[in-house]
């Protein structure tokens, strides 16, 4: 799997939410050819309106662990901040600052990942 | 190609070499925290990424980048710590760092007995 996860860290620095997408392999053969090594990217966000500040929705963290070879990760960043502020917007349910449980994020952001994986796993993009 | 600064630390933290050739911005603080907090990031940098390895790491961490700048960092098996900053259109500087290292290695041995 190319994206291992994908991590939502709040402003207070809380975890809301995770998603993981690898096999923790506890023998493994070093003579295989792995990754070298992972692009952690990490994308800050702060969104403001022009007439000021819009429901506090700043500092939200957006990590994606992904192997080096994966291209596109910058909108693949940009979509899930979409995808989390659509999910965020439109759930009357949903509070700022907590825990994501929501069904619809789920499935957007794993259709995103597939979306992205397929897309730039070709080491230059297709 | 930009290269803005160099830091080497030894295995303890000091810093033993600094230059700067493009630097826009200053820390604001003096030099000595400067180094500190350099070393501070990368110390839990490194720590950061390998609690975070899905996999089995080769070379731990290699490099960070923000929208202005790029850190390229080599650690050698004695401990020593290169940091070197650059723009965003060097893609790694890994080897310039290791042939730093191989030269100033020779420079620096006669006088530390950290080997």
């Amino acid at each position: 799997m190319a994206i291992f996860s994908v991590y939502v860290v709040n402003k207070a620095g809380g975890l809301i939410y995770q998603y993981d997408n690898y096999v923790p392999r506890s023998e493994v053969e070093k003579t295989f050819s792995y990754p070298l090594d992972l692009v952690l990217k990490h994308h800050d966000e702060k969104v403001i309106v022009s007439f000021g500040q819009r429901d506090g929705i700043k500092g939200i963290k957006f990590i994606v662990l992904a192997d080096p070879r994966q291209s596109g990760i910058d909108a693949l960043l940009k979509k899930i901040y979409e995808i989390y502020s659509d999910f965020a917007l439109k759930n009357p349910f949903y509070s700022l600052e907590m825990p994501i449980r929501c069904e619809l994020f789920d499935q957007n952001l794993k259709s995103a990942l597939e979306v992205a994986e397929k897309a730039g796993n070709f080491g230059a993009g297709s | 190609m930009t290269v803005h600064n160099i830091y080497i630390f030894d295995r303890n933290g000091n810093c033993l070499f600094y230059n700067e050739w493009n630097r826009k911005k200053q820390a604001g603080i003096s030099k000595e925290e400067e180094f500190k907090l350099m070393y501070g990031v990368l110390f839990s940098i490194r720590s950061f990424v390998s609690k975070m390895s899905p996999l089995d790491m080769k070379d731990g961490f290699l490099s960070f980048q923000t929208s202005k700048y790029r850190l390229h960092y080599l650690e050698t098996p004695s401990g020593l710590k290169l940091v070197l900053n650059t723009d965003l259109s060097v893609n790694s500087a890994r080897e310039t760092l290791q042939h730093i290292y191989s030269n100033v290695r020779t420079r620096l041995q006669p006088r530390t007995s950290t080997e």
